[in-house]
Formats: C-alpha cells, sequence, structure tokens
C-alpha cells in the first residue's frame, strides 16, 4: 500500500502509468491503500473470531491474554474500522466518477488514510495490551465519560479521531461533488456518509440514567446498520451495477429513490425493537414490532434490484467476479438482515430471545451479507481497475469466485448453527417450569458451537483464497469489453 | 371551470358520487344503533366496497397488469376480511 | 415487471399505471399500513372495552368531512390525469391544485381533531386505543401531506407543458400516490371511527 501512496503524493506520473490506463480520474487511486487496510483488518476479524469461536467450548483459550470480552471487543471493533474504510475508500473512487472530476484534494485522502489507520492500529493495542479499565484511565475518560459501551468502547481520544477523519472526508467529497455533477448515485452516498457522522455524535453523550443511555446508543448503532448505511450500501451497490451492467442510470435511480423511502420509513421508528421492557413507554412494543416487521422489504427490493439488473445487462463486463458479489450481497443482505432479522423482531417474540445466540445468527449474517459484501463487491470491482486493468485475469476471478462460495456457504453454516444454539439456549433456559442457568444450558449447545468453530474455519480458508486472488497472474480476458 | 371540467369525465364523476354516498351511508351507520359486530361488519363491507372502486377506478388498475391488480386487490380483501372477522 | 420500469406513457391496455418504482414503493407504503390495521384488529380484539371506551369519545363529524375531501381530492386528480390524456392544459392543471387544496382542508381539520385530543391530555401512554388512533391517524397524516407535495411537484411540472396524451407517466404516478392515501383513509375511518 506504501508504494500507491507515495506515487499519489510525490510521483503522479506513476500512477498515471499504472492506473489512469483505467481509471477515469487519477485521484480514484487514493482508494487503493483503503481497500487494502480494510481487507487487512477484515482477516485480523476473522482471526479473533476464530480465538472466540474456540473459547465458547474451550473457555480459558488463551487466558489470560486475550479473555473473551476482550477477544469480542476486537472483533466487533475491527469489524466496524474495516466497513468505515470500505465506505471511504467507496467514496474516494465513487464520488469523483459520479462527478465526473478529481478529488477535491487526494493529498488530505492520503493523510487522513494514515491517521486513521494509525489510530486504529494504536486503539487494538491498546485493547490487546492493557487491562480495559487501565485504558480508560491512561485515555483520560474521566474527563468526557464515553467508554464502555458495546461497539462504542474506544477511548474518548479516538473517537475525537474518528470524527476528524469523517470531517476530513465529508469535506472532500463534499467539496468535489459540489463542484462537480450531481447524480443521484452521489447524493444518496453523501447522504449516507453525512448521515454516518452525524450519527456517530451520539456516542459522546452518556447518559447516567440506563434507559436514556440506550436510546442514545441505538441512536448511533441502529441508525448506522438500519439506517444510513443502508442508504450507503444502495449507492454503492447502484454504481457497480450500472457499471457491469449498463443499464440504464434512470432505471437504477428509480429503483434507489424507492429502496432508500422504504428503509427510512421502516428503519427509523423500527428503532423501536430495541427498547422492549428496558424501561421505556409500552407504544414501543407496538412500534418496533410493526415498523421493523417492514424493515425486510428494503433489503429484498436490493435483491430484485440486483437480479432485475443483470438480467437486464446490456453489456457483458469481464469482471465476472464483481457481478457475482453484486448477486450475492442482494441475496445475502436480505437473508440476514431481513429474514433473520424479522425471526426475532416482534415483541412477544423478542421477550424469549433478546440477547441469545439468535441475536448473534442475526449479527453474523446480517453484517456479512449486507455490509462486508457491499464492501467486497465494491473492491472486487475497483480493485482490477486501480491495478490497471478493467478485469482480473480469469484463474484470478476463478479462484475469487471460489472464496466467494466457501465464505457465504460457511457464513450460511454459522448462522444456522448460531440459530440452532439460539433455539436450545431459549428453550432451556427461557422456558419450561425450571429454566436452566445460563452455563448449564451453554453446555448443551456445545456441538452446535464445536460446528460453528469449523464452519468459521472453513470462512477463514475462503478469506485466505481471496486474500491469494489479489496475486494471481494470468492473461487478462477482455474479449468481451 | 372545475365543475365543467368534471362534467366532461362521466367515469369519474360517477364514481364520485358513489363514494361520496357510500361514505355517508357508513356515517349514517355509525349512529344507527346496531350491535357492534354488526355494525363492524357494515362500515368495514362498505369500505371494502369504496376500496374496491378507487382501486378499479381512480388508480385504473382495470387496465394495469393482473399481477399489480390481483396484488392491490389482495391487500384490500385480505385487510377487510380479517378486520371483519376480528369483531366476531 | 421487466420492460415497463421505463415505461413513459399508459396507452397499452396492460401496462402499470405510472412508474413501477412508485408501484413497488406504494405497494410496501400498504404493506406497512396493512400490518398496522391487523396489529389494530388483534389489540382490539384481545381488548374490546378500552377500544370501545375511546371510540365513543371521538366524533364523527370532522372525519367524515375529511373522508369526503380526500375522496373529492381523488377525484380531481384523477380527473387531471384525464384531462393530461386529453390534452386540456389548464384544466388539468387546476384539477391537481383543486387536490392540493383539498388535501389542506383535510389537514387543517385534522389538526383541530389532533389539538382537541391533546388538551384533553391524551397521549401514546394513555391506553391501546389511544396508542393506535394517535399512531394510526398521525402516520396517515403525513401521508396526506406527502401526497400534496408530490401533486403540488407535478403541477408546478406541468406549466411547461410536459404531461401529454402519451406522456402521461408522470402525473399517473402521483395520482396513483394519492389514491393510495385516500384509499389507507377510507380502511382507517371505517375501523377506527366507525366500527364501535
Amino acid at each position: 500500500m506504501s508504494t500507491s501512496t507515495t506515487a499519489v503524493l510525490d510521483t503522479p506520473r506513476g500512477v498515471e502509468e499504472h492506473a489512469a490506463t483505467r481509471l477515469k480520474y487519477r485521484s480514484q487511486a487514493v482508494a487503493k491503500p483503503y481497500f487494502i487496510a480494510a481487507i487487512g483488518l477484515f482477516f485480523g476479524q476473522i482471526v479473533f473470531g476464530l480465538i472466540m469461536g474456540l473459547q465458547y467450548v474451550i473457555g480459558d483459550f488463551l487466558f489470560p491474554e486475550i479473555p473473551f470480552n476482550v477477544a469480542r471487543m476486537v472483533h466487533t471493533n475491527l469489524l466496524i474500522v474495516w466497513l468505515l474504510f470500505g465506505f471511504m475508500g467507496a467514496g474516494y473512487y465513487l464520488i469523483p466518477e459520479e462527478s465526473e472530476r478529481e478529488l477535491h484534494s487526494p493529498k488530505l485522502a492520503i493523510i487522513t488514510f494514515w491517521v486513521f489507520l494509525v489510530a486504529g492500529a494504536l486503539t487494538i493495542v491498546g485493547y490487546l495490551s492493557v487491562p480495559y479499565a487501565t485504558l480508560a484511565k491512561l485515555t483520560h475518560n474521566e474527563i468526557l465519560p464515553t467508554m464502555g459501551r458495546e461497539f462504542l468502547e474506544q477511548p474518548t481520544i479516538t473517537k475525537v479521531g474518528i470524527v476528524l477523519v469523517a470531517l476530513s472526508f465529508l469535506y472532500n467529497l463534499s467539496m468535489t461533488v459540489l463542484s462537480g455533477r450531481k447524480t443521484s448515485v452521489s447524493l444518496v452516498m453523501m447522504l449516507g456518509l453525512w448521515g454516518l457522522a452525524i450519527f456517530f455524535l451520539f456516542s459522546f453523550y452518556n447518559p447516567t440514567n440506563l434507559v436514556l443511555d440506550k436510546y442514545f446508543w441505538w441512536y448511533v448503532v441502529h441508525l448506522w446498520v438500519e439506517g444510513v448505511w443502508e442508504l450507503i450500501m444502495g449507492a454503492m451497490l447502484a454504481f457497480v451495477l450500472i457499471k457491469v451492467t449498463g443499464v440504464d442510470r434512470e432505471v437504477v435511480e428509480k429503483w434507489l429513490y424507492v429502496i432508500i423511502a422504504m428503509t427510512l420509513i421502516s428503519g427509523i421508528i423500527g428503532t423501536g425493537h430495541h427498547y422492549y421492557w428496558i424501561g421505556t413507554p409500552g407504544y414501543w412494543q407496538w412500534w418496533g414490532s410493526i415498523f421493523s416487521a417492514i424493515e425486510p422489504i428494503p433489503f429484498f427490493m436490493m435483491t430484485l434490484f440486483a437480479f432485475n439488473m443483470v438480467n437486464r445487462r446490456r453489456r457483458e463486463h469481464p469482471n465476472k467476479a464483481a457481478v457475482l458479489w453484486a448477486l450475492g450481497t442482494g441475496v445475502m443482505a436480505f437473508l440476514g438482515a431481513g429474514v433473520w432479522g424479522f425471526l426475532h423482531t416482534l415483541a412477544p417474540v423478542n421477550y424469549l430471545t433478546h440477547g441469545t445466540q439468535l441475536t448473534a445468527a442475526h449479527g453474523h449474517m446480517a453484517f456479512y451479507g449486507a455490509y462486508a459484501m457491499v464492501v467486497i463487491t465494491m473492491i472486487s470491482y475497483t480493485m482490477p481497475k486501480l491495478r490497471g486493468r478493467e478485469a482480473n485475469s480469469r484463474g484470478a476471478q476463478k479462484l475469487e469466485m471460489v472464496s466467494f462460495w466457501l465464505m457465504t456457504l460457511a457464513m450460511v453454516a454459522i448462522t444456522l448453527f448460531l440459530t440452532a444454539a439460539g433455539y436450545v439456549q431459549v428453550s432451556l433456559q427461557r422456558m419450561g417450569t425450571t429454566p436452566m442457568p445460563f452455563m448449564a444450558a451453554q453446555d448443551q449447545a456445545a456441538t452446535y458451537y464445536w460446528l460453528r468453530e469449523a464452519s468459521g474455519v472453513v470462512f477463514f480458508i475462503g478469506l485466505a483464497l481471496y486474500i491469494i486472488s489479489f496475486f494471481v497472474k494470468g492473461k487478462t480476458d477482455e474479449a468481451a469489453h | 371551470m372545475t365543475m365543467n371540467a368534471l362534467r366532461d369525465f362521466p367515469t369519474v364523476w360517477r364514481v364520485w358520487l358513489w363514494l361520496t354516498a357510500l361514505t355517508l351511508l357508513a356515517a349514517f351507520l355509525a349512529d344507527a344503533h346496531l350491535t357492534p359486530g354488526h355494525l363492524a361488519l357494515a362500515a368495514l363491507s362498505v369500505a371494502w366496497l369504496k376500496g374496491l372502486a378507487i382501486v378499479e377506478h381512480y388508480m385504473a388498475l382495470r387496465h394495469a397488469p393482473a399481477w399489480l391488480r390481483l396484488t392491490v386487490h389482495g391487500w384490500l380483501a385480505l385487510v377487510s376480511a380479517v378486520l371483519i372477522f376480528s369483531f366476531l | 415487471m421487466n420492460q415497463s420500469v421505463t415505461l413513459s406513457a399508459s396507452t397499452n391496455p396492460r401496462e402499470v399505471p405510472g412508474d413501477l418504482a412508485m408501484w413497488f414503493f406504494i405497494l410496501a407504503e400498504l404493506l406497512v399500513f396493512g400490518v398496522f390495521f391487523l396489529a389494530y384488529g388483534y389489540a382490539r380484539a384481545h381488548d374490546p372495552a378500552t377500544f370501545a371506551a375511546g371510540q365513543r369519545q371521538l366524533a364523527l363529524g370532522v372525519p367524515t368531512v375529511n373522508t369526503l375531501l380526500l375522496i373529492a381530492g381523488s377525484a380531481s386528480v384523477a380527473a387531471a390525469v384525464r384531462a393530461f390524456a386529453l390534452d386540456r392544459q389548464r384544466t388539468a392543471r387546476r384539477l391537481l391544485w383543486l387536490t392540493v387544496a383539498l388535501g389542506m382542508g383535510f389537514v387543517v381539520l385534522k389538526c383541530g381533531e389532533f389539538a382537541g385530543k391533546l388538551a384533553a391530555g391524551i397521549t401514546l401512554s394513555s391506553d391501546t386505543f389511544w396508542m393506535f388512533y394517535l399512531s394510526l391517524t398521525f402516520f396517515h397524516f403525513l401521508h396526506v401531506i406527502l401526497g400534496m407535495v408530490i401533486v403540488g411537484a407535478v403541477a408546478v411540472y406541468a406549466r411547461d407543458g410536459r404531461y401529454r396524451p402519451g406522456q402521461l407517466a408522470g402525473v399517473e404516478t402521483a395520482a396513483a400516490y394519492w389514491h393510495m392515501v385516500d384509499l389507507v383513509w377510507v380502511v382507517l375511518f371505517a375501523l377506527v371511527y366507525v366500527a364501535r
């Protein structure tokens, strides 16, 4: 990543020679280090996933070096950070192309990249090297206490860094959009990215009242993944589909608008499905149930959208792998976010399933199917171009598609095994006249946890093959281009 | 002006009269001292009739592909029927 | 759903009236309201006394007038589509504005009704009936406003004469949305105000 980075900063000519043959705008090359960092952090996330998966069945594995709570924090934080790297890379690539002009400041984009990477790495090192309470003390959490909440565990100073990085990123992209062509894809993308930054600000408010705290916590977490991130996802998917299918922009835009409208109608009030029985007013049970029951629809529309566009394609794009990822995103997002979310979103069901392995099953497939896959779709489409070719060689694409199936099927398996574990947990621990204690119920699900870990290994192999596919050489098949 | 325009479009005009009459009928029924079950049956049936006219004539689904026409009619039928049953 | 997305006119007998994407939106909206209505039916069936007590406090006059206003708006926008089909531009635009004005009448009356309920101390937490009453009618109220915005926007666009015989997709799309708002209200009126 450092070669391309220096190339942008010092010798633009170097970039020109390599990438400009395929890039419409030279400054799009800044996306490359972001994507490489995203894949690297993704790898780290999966390693910690495997560690935790094993800790489910061998409780003292790697104890006391990496306790379960730390592994979990690293696993989820790496996920969020690599997705953010992916979104940013996607923004830096997509916005210049949609705006039909160079990025406002490629140099700022590269500085932002290093700041974000170093801050992210230091935070992870902090998680792993000192106890969390010590980290809080070291970073002076007492000045503005924001630590200790799931997904938002970052020290306050890191959170400030994230805001600064986001501001620099948004400034750079907004200036580009403002002085260039405005398309629905770029407007939806910018709406999503601005929303992402604005909702993150709620993470700085940490009320002492636990119920209020949950409200604000979900304003970040829920309004991200079931709100503005869906806009980012829709825009990225639309961008890639326009490119690989050659379908009229007008048609794609109509779909995009409807998907967004449905996302916002269902997703905003759908936040209520987190507010059951935690001290909030009772109407949330109705609102949460009714509106979140609708939340699968935008995801289902994305599936229809992806298949509809590919079926009506006007060209055979040589990058078959990118098309496969795009279709996979549609299907897996619907299954993971839509179907598995719906399973336990109704208040009477959630009464029994709240916070069980069913939630974990949903979380895994939804994050992979919606956000991991859409970022990989974008990487799959742009990386060959960033490396100076329309598409990768046939051999590389074949390997990438093998990795698609391994990762995707492994994720389906993980989801099914966690669902089975969740069923065991709910029926033994939460139902019946003599419910089992938590740990006893967990023991009864051990078989499923072992199977989940085995599926995780398959996922890891898939990811390794995916990374290897970047290094496979061979003749590029551009006959159809 | 507007009245002239409406006279030019007899279907729209007739459907409007029909919908208005049904609305007034529903309002009349509400004060007609029916048992709750009968009143619900009458009110929701009237709503169903009004919905049929809106879907067919105003939404112009008479001329639309069958899947769309059936979906909207299916929605109306399902909602009206289930609600009526919920009162019985 | 293949070819009709780019449809610019619906003179062909088996075509979707207006834009297909808007129809998906309308179907999704109908689903939201459908789920809401069924939830109401379920809750009422389990607690008919609370619902009956709440419904007895609802006056019927204003909602009846509101129903008539929405229906007249539907008639007016449907007439506007036919006027554009005959290329009677001025008449058609006036009919669109008439729909917006009728919608405004609905909004004003509805605001009065809400103000009355608030003044009576009714909130979302009063009981299950009032939760549904306020949620359903307010959610629908927002749709009336959106419908007015859509029809008004089409009326403004129409000034350049873009909606002509064979070029009706835009105005048909707006009309379809308005009719959906009307259709939902017809069921809501019967369920919440009349069926007690």
